[in-house]
Parts: structure tokens; sequence; C-alpha cells
């Protein structure tokens, strides 16, 4: 019996003028959206390559130690064509100095398309399914219960031996077959257009990963399909229930998620107090450095020179003085690149040795002091109308969809902190690779006049998207809370329909 | 005959579930709006004035002398707010308020044998975001790029979206319905031309939407007013006016599409089923694909590509002004060749700058045009658009905000080399020390830069929208009538 019923419903539902109109619009939008987003992917990766290359090549052309400072670059996404979430909007490429340790607001973007259009329109395959599948869940919903009442069949299917339950899972199942349907061959098609293009490579875990966004989706439409169900049970007239889901539609899809954030945007003012007491404590770690600094220079004797000695860099160069401040020596540079050593300087030159000697690993404890003071505050206080928003976004299952297909993507927040953690790592590799090579203690820190420094040996930046399993933890929490309105909804219609009147 | 019709489409309409829906909607929607505004345009306005004021004590403290003026210029441009931001909201905080000039005063050294001299570059322009020509800064992330993205919630977006939406559900079973039922026929038994019948749905409807609508309207703009946080002036009444007009055009679109395809097709369900695909496609989605991809019909350099041809182009100027300038200036009356050159110098690098700039934005801003006259062929997107325009928010406010600085800034400039003429002792070399006026210039004889709400240029940009929508409403009102007169009734 419940074969028959099931059939039935997938039947009914195929063979609807809607689910055809419908299951056209929304593959002839995923090709569109799909060609879109390869292009826009194509764009930026080509953009990627360039810079890196660039980067490179700065890289290997730095002469001196002090200014070996290379720049890392965020690949993009290529998942980011289901959902483009953070990917293009936060920084991409980064500066790592051996002074810094390098967080999210450190870095830049470049080639990602103009800042203005990336904020005022959106479009991904997420967004798709979003809008338009939910639509068609919701159109599949709205008369499921009322609408057989008001004919009278769910009068004469009741008078078969068959239990409510079944009727009503019957009714679940062939819907859901009929969204996941036209669910897969969307994707079936973005794959096969995304593949085909061949500039963008995915691996196993891709796969995976792909697998674990329609799973989401898949959720995602049965929580919409059940809040329809739900109101056509509770209601007991066609039209009404369908005015009821349309408007919960609206209200969940399009109005909460918008209104929701504005209003934390609005309401909430975003800096907050303690960044400067915050400010106010690596200022203080900073002048210490700079203390020891000159208390080092006024203890540093010098031959022939009475007074202290100034140490101090420009736009022409490094300069160092004796007494009154009259210029003793100047080592100037062009485009990073130390050229000339006065002869008449050159006695200078073990003092200028000793005192970066004396001063680098301080800049480099300073530089860790003010990571660890840093990095929690910006994360306390940047993130923090971020995390509010997110967290009232999830009051909509669209929001908790979009939110729950970003972590699957690895374009959400922490994918994209991902980056600089791998960042950060590689400060700490390169200031171990000064330490291995004694670079603070050597000429070649501040001169290149001996010859430039020797890169070859120099550990490469790797930066590796999180794997399979932390995305899929990252997206558990989302995905949980969907789960969970699933079986309340079913629970609570079950609950309606159990004890109704026919 | 007519009125007969209103009234009795009206009166379902009135006592229906989504006209009270609806209208519970759209009436908190534009009061939680009106409410959120005042306390965020106070802001915005103390914002403003509060750095416009700190502006001119910056160029009030920051001395008199008139070479001081050339190389620190007038201090910043500040974008004023729009008192009718509440219709539109245009993305003012993404397209940034403020435009200001280059006061690091960096220097090119010039040498010749033991004699060397410093030039020091004058003000110019600057754009945000695309700061700064030293640093490759295209854009640097602002606390606002880890929010989730989100549409704010003004009468734009309650005309775009849920009047348009209103549209569609008040009118898809209005014929097909009455199909249905048989109602059609027993009605066009009666001595009623087809055009009372269609004329009758369409005001019938259209009073249905409009009512709730112009209920927020009075309500939201009753809050704003007499909050009195908001001043408003009597162009501002006109703009709302036609903020108003433009809204009741595109409600009227969606009701004739909703008529149409209604008289086109035999079930309601089916109706209801292509009015919202269309709807979602047309209003909802298309704005979206076709904004992301309008701005590839423009390239724009790359800011690397962009710094690169600052700097080739900048160092070219210099070899050639260097390999002319024989001795340092010198302050002497009348000028030496090499005081002359030296300031021309200095003002064309000035020159030079401020044009490669001004190319880079208008190459971005260009993108942008493209991608909004691509999202023109949705309704949705023109009434934003004439929303942003007659409120004097978004983008074409953002253009003429430029425009108006652009325009300042040589007045600034013509201004210094007036004050300097009016000097009988000065070089008249005006970009170097050596050259330019000591006397003290007088503070209150310096222009100031006020960003001003000109209402015709508002105007002359909506004016393209407001055709487009009238088109749309044509078309559709075309298609209604032609399409209802030749419905078989059965």
């Amino acid at each position: 019996m419940f074969w028959v019923l099931l059939k039935r419903e997938i039947l009914a539902h195929l063979i609807t003028f809607r689910f055809a109109v419908t299951v056209i619009t929304c593959l002839l939008l995923v090709v569109i959206t799909a060609l879109i987003r390869i292009d826009d992917y194509e764009q930026r990766l080509a953009g990627y390559n360039t810079i890196r290359n660039a980067n490179r090549e700065e890289l290997l052309s730095t002469r001196t130690y002090s200014f070996l400072m290379p720049r890392v670059d965020r690949p993009p996404n290529p998942l980011s064509i289901f959902n483009a979430g953070m990917d293009n909007r936060l920084g991409n490429t980064l500066r790592i100095y051996y002074t810094n340790v390098p967080v999210l607001w450190d870095a830049q973007t470049h080639s990602s398309g103009n800042i203005f259009i990336d904020h005022f329109y959106r479009i991904d395959l997420v967004f798709i399914f979003q809008f338009v599948l939910s639509l068609l869940a919701l159109l599949f919903a709205y008369d499921a219960i009322a609408g057989e009442r008001e004919s009278g069949t769910m009068r004469l299917t009741m008078s078969h031996p068959v239990r409510r339950g079944s009727i009503l899972a019957a009714k679940y199942l062939g819907a859901m077959t009929c969204l996941i349907l036209p669910l897969i061959i969307s994707f079936i098609i973005a794959l096969i257009w995304i593949v085909s293009t061949g500039s963008i490579v995915f691996s196993g875990e891709d796969f995976l990963r792909i697998a674990g966004i329609l799973l989401t989706s898949i959720i995602y439409l049965s929580a919409i399909y059940l809040i329809g169900l739900f109101i056509s049970a509770c209601v007991h007239r066609t039209a009404t229930a369908l005015m009821l889901s349309l408007f919960v539609w609206v209200v969940l899809v399009l109005v909460y998620p918008s209104l929701s954030v504005s209003m934390v945007d609005q309401l909430t003012s975003p800096v907050d107090n303690r960044i400067y007491s915050c400010e106010k404590a690596i200022r203080q770690i900073l002048d210490t450095v700079t203390k020891k600094g000159r208390d080092y220079l006024m203890n540093d004797e010098i031959e022939g020179a009475s007074d202290t000695f100034t140490l101090g860099e420009d736009w022409d160069g490094l300069h160092i003085g004796i007494g009154d401040g009259s210029i003793a020596m100047r080592i100037e540079f062009k485009a990073y690149d130390w050229y000339a050593i006065q002869p008449a300087s050159e006695k200078y030159i073990p003092h200028v040795i000793r005192y970066y000697q004396f001063l680098t690993p301080l800049r480099f404890q300073a530089a860790e002091k003010i990571g660890l003071l840093r990095l929690p505050a910006l994360e306390q206080l940047r993130f923090r109308r971020a995390r509010i928003a997110r967290n009232l976004l999830r009051l909509s299952p669209a929001a908790m969809y979009n939110l729950a297909t970003q972590a699957w993507v690895g374009t959400d927040l922490y994918g994209v902190e991902d980056f600089f953690k791998a960042a950060r790592q590689y400060r700490r590799t390169l200031v171990n690779y000064f330490y291995d090579k004694d670079a603070f203690s050597s000429r070649q820190w501040f001169a290149s006049d001996k010859g430039a420094i020797d890169l070859d040996d120099l550990p490469r930046f790797a930066y590796q998207r999180a794997d399979f399993w932390t995305n899929a933890s990252r997206a558990l929490p989302d995905l949980q809370l969907l789960l969970l309105l699933n079986l309340t909804l079913f629970l609570a219609t079950f609950a309606i329909f159990v004890r109704q009147e026919i | 005959m007519i009125f007969h019709i209103v009234k009795r489409e009206l009166y379902d309409h009135l006592s229906s579930l989504r006209f009270a829906l609806t209208t519970l909607l759209i009436l908190i929607l534009m009061i939680v709006n009106a409410i959120t505004y005042l306390g965020e345009y106070k802001q915005r306005m103390d914002e403003y004035q509060k750095q416009v004021v700190r502006s001119r004590s910056e160029l009030e403290s920051g001395g008199s002398g008139l070479y001081r003026l050339t190389l620190r210029g007038p201090g910043r441009l500040y974008k004023k707010p729009s008192p009718l931001a509440f219709c539109a909201d245009g993305g003012e905080k993404v397209l940034l308020g403020e435009v200001h000039g280059n006061t690091a005063g960096r220097t090119q050294r010039w040498r010749s044998g033991d004699t060397s001299y410093k030039f020091t570059e004058i003000w110019g322009l600057i754009y945000p975001p695309n700061t700064d020509l030293l640093f490759i800064s295209e854009q640097i992330p602002g606390e606002r790029s880890i929010m989730p993205a989100y549409i704010k919630i003004d009468w734009g977006f309650v005309t775009a979206i849920l009047l348009s939406f209103m549209g569609i559900l008040f009118t898809f079973d209005s014929i097909s319905g009455e199909q249905e039922r048989g109602t059609l026929r027993l009605m066009l038994a009666n001595s009623i031309s087809r055009n009372t019948v269609i004329c009758g749905k369409f005001l019938s409807a259209f009073l249905a939407i409009a009512t709730p609508f112009l209920i927020g309207v009075i309500v939201s703009t009753a809050i704003i007013y007499l909050s009195e946080a908001v001043q408003f002036k009597g162009i501002d009444w006109v703009r709302l006016g036609f903020i108003v007009c433009v809204a009741l055009i595109y409600i009227s679109i969606f009701i004739f599409l909703g008529l149409f395809v209604s008289s086109r097709v035999k079930e309601s369900s089916t109706s209801l089923a292509i009015l919202l695909l269309i709807w979602m496609v047309w209003v909802v989605l298309m704005p979206n694909a076709l904004g992301s991809l309008g701005h590839r019909l423009h390239s724009r350099p790359t800011a690397k590509e962009f710094m690169a041809q600052v700097r080739d182009s900048r160092e070219d100027l210099q070899t050639r002004y260097f390999a002319r300038i024989k001795e340092p200036p010198r302050r002497e009356t009348p000028a030496t060749i090499a005081t002359a050159l030296s300031a021309e110098y200095v003002n064309k690098d000035a020159e030079l700058r401020d044009r490669l700039r001004a190319d880079y934005l208008f190459a971005e801003l260009r993108q942008i045009q493209a991608a909004r006259s691509l999202t023109r062929i949705s309704p949705a997107a023109v009434v934003q658009y004439a929303f942003e325009g007659l409120a004097g928010t978004g983008f074409p406010r953002h253009l003429d905000f430029i425009s108006q600085t652009r325009q300042y800034a040589k007045q600034f400039r013509q201004f210094l080399i007036d004050t300097d003429r009016a000097d009988p002792e000065s070089p008249h070399a005006v970009g170097i020390p050596e050259g330019t006026s000591q006397r003290p210039v007088n503070f209150d004889a310096i222009p100031k830069f006020e960003d001003h709400h000109r209402f015709s240029t508002d105007f002359n940009v909506v004016i393209v929208d407001l055709l487009l929508l009238i088109l749309f409403l044509l078309v559709l009102f075309i298609g209604t009538f032609l399409s209802f007169l030749r419905m078989e009734i059965g």
C-alpha cells in the first residue's frame, strides 16, 4: 500500500506543469551561474598566477636579509563556484615581515574584480538552489494535505487499510524524490560544465565536499518542504496554505537574513574601547624595544667619537650619525637594493653589525608578544559583530544552508583564516631560517656590497586548504540545526495530521 | 459599472489573508526602517559635521603660508549624507564618503655636481579605496567585510521585492480563477465590455497594494519628520513625491504582468507557478547575475599595472625636466629659468598623478556603470536605481560628489595662483617654496568645499530609469489588453 501511495505521489508531482517549469528554469540558471562563476574563478586564478610569479621574482632579487619580506598569496578556491562566500571579499595577499605576526587584517586583495560590484551583486549555485528549489518545495507542499482534504481524495485514501503515518511518509518521500531529482541533475550539469572547462581541477576530497553540499541541499529542501507540509496540515483551505507558505518563504529566505544583519550592523558599534587599551600595550612594547636600542647605542663606544651615535632609516637610506647629528655614514639604497657604503664609513660597520645582533632578536620577541596581544584582541573585537550577526541569522533555514555550504566549500571565515594560520607558521619558519643562517649577525643583514644573499635554501610557503573532515566538522553545527528543524517539523506535522478529523 | 467591479474586487482583496499578511509585513519593515534610520542619520550627520569642522580647523591652524597650502591642500573633502537615505540606502557605507589629498609630501632629489635640491610633491586628490600610489594596496578589507552580506531593508527593498511580490499574489488568479469558477462568463454575460473588466481588476489590485504601501510611506515619513532628527527641505518633499510615483508605476507593472499571465493560462496554480518563477528570475536573480557579469564588459588595469604605469610616466617626466634644470631654484624676482622650470615640473607632476588616479578611478566606475546598465533589464534594479537617484544616495550621487571635488580642486589651485599673482614680490612660480609668495593668506579667502545635493543632476540620471519603467508598463499594459480581448472564455 505504501508503495502505491509513494508511486502515486511521485507521478502526481512529476506530471505537473510547475515541476516542469521550475526544473527547466533551475537548470538554465545553473548553467548561467556556473558560466559566470567559472569565468570569475579563471580570472582570479590568472591574477593569482601572475602575482605569484611577480612576487617570486621580487623575492629572488632581494639582496639583504633585513629586506627579506616575502609576499604570500591565497589561491582562489575552485569550489567557490558553489558558494562564493568570503573568498573574494577578504584579503588574498600578505607580506610576511619578521617584525609582525600576520593576521587577517594585514592582508590586501588583488585581482578580485571590483569591490563595489562584489558588494552589490552575489550569484552562485547555492544561491540558485536556496531560492528556486525551495520555492518548488513549497509549491509541492502547500496542497499536499489541505488540497487532498478539500478535494476529498484524502478521505478516499483513508478508507483503505492504511496508517496515517504511511500516508505522511509517502507524501514526504514522494515530494523529496521529485525535489532531489532536479537537484542532482543540476549538480551533474554544473560538474560537467566545470570539468569540461579544464581550468578547474578537483581533487578527490573536493568531490567529497561536493557530496557534502549535495547532502546539505537535500536537508535544506526537506526543511522547507516540511514547513510547507506543516502549514498544509494546520490549515483547512489550500488558498490559505499557499498564502501562508509564500509569506513564510518571503520572510525566511528574503527578508529575515537581510533584516537581522542590517540591524546588527546599525545597532552595534564597530569599534570597542578595548581596542585602545590593546593599542596602548602594543605601543609600550615597541617603545621598550626602541629604548633598549637607543640605550645600547648610548653605551657603545665608538673610536674618534666622544658622543653618542645615532642610527636611523629614511627614504634615502640608512644613516648613522655621531654627536651633533652630522652624518658620518650613509648607506643609500634604491628599490630595496643596498648598493653603496662609503669607504669612510667602513670602520663603523662592526658597530652596526653588533647593533643589529643585539636588536633583531629583541624585535623578534616583541613581534611575538604583540602577536599574542593583537590576535585575540582583533578576534574578539572585529569578529564580535560578525558572530552576533551569524548567530541571529541561524533563525532562518536559508541562512543555515548558506553558512553550512560555505563551511563545506571552505569559503567561510574559518576557511579563509586557515590561510593566515599558514602565513603565521611561515613567518616562524622564516625567523628560524634567520637564526639558522645567523643572518642578523652578518653584514648581509643590511648591506649587499660584499655579495647578495643566497636564497636557494629559503623555505617556500605552502598552503593547503583544510581537509575534508575539518570542513565537515565546521559544517556540522548548521547541519545539526537543519536536521533538528526537520525532525521537529516532521513530528509536529505528524502529531497534527494523526489527530485530524478528515 | 466599473465602480461596482472595483468595489467588489477590492472587498475581496481587503478581506483576504494575503492582504493582511503583506500589509503587516510592509508596515513592520517600513516602521523598523524609519526608527533605526533616526539614530543612523543623526550619527552620520554628526560624523560628517565633525569631520568638516576638523578638516577646516586643521586648515586654519596649519599656518597661513601660501606654499604650505600648495603642499598640504585644503584637507579632506567629505560627502554630505542625504536626508532621504531611508528611501534607498544605495550602499553608502561601501561607496566611501570622502576624497582626500596626499599629504605625505614625498620627495625627489635633483642632483648636479655638488649641488642638490629636494622636490616635494604638492597636493593632489586621492580617491579611496585606491588610496596611495606608492603602496600596492588595491583594497584593505575592513571590519565590514567579514559581516554576512545583506541588502538594506529600505523603501527600495520593500518596493522592488515585496510590492512586486504582492502584485503577482493579488493577480495570479484574478482571471484564471474566475474562469475556473465560471464567474467570468457570468460577468461578461452582462453588458460590460472586457475593457471595463480588466480596468476594474487592475484598479482594485492597484488600490489593494498601494494602500498599505502609502500607509507605510506616511507612517514612516511622519516618524522621521516628527522626530525632528532629520531636516527636510522643500525639494526633499518633491523627491519623496517622485519616489512614491515611481513605486506606483512599478506596482502597476507587476499587476499587469499578473493579469497577463493569468489571462493566458487556464489554471490558477499554473499561473502562480509561472508568475513566481518570472518574479524570482526577473526580480531576485537577474540583477545579481547580470551585475556579476556586467563589469566584465570593461577591463580595468590591475593595481600592479597601474603602479607600474604611474612609476614609468613619472620617471619619464622627471628625467625630461631634470635634464633641463641646470641649477637649484633660488628666491629671486623675477624667477630664474631654473625656478620657473622647477615649479613647472612640480605642477606637471601633480597633474600627471591626478590624471592617472582619475583614469584608474573612472575605469573602476565604468565597470559599475556597465553592470548597472546591464541589470536594467530587470525592473527591480531599475526601480532601485531610480530610488537611489531621487533620494540622492548610491552610485550616481557618488559620481556627482567626485565631480564636485574635482571641480573644487581646480578652483583651489586657481585660488593659489591668483593669490600669488597679487603679491608683486613673489617670483610667481607656485609649487616650490622659493617661487611662492610669502605673504600670509587670509583664511576666510580660501575657498571651502561643501558637498551639495543637486536635484537637477540627480533627476537627469533618473529620467532614463523612469522612462524604462514606463516602457515596461506600456508593453505589459498592451500585452494584457490584447491577450484579454482575444481570450476565449469557456
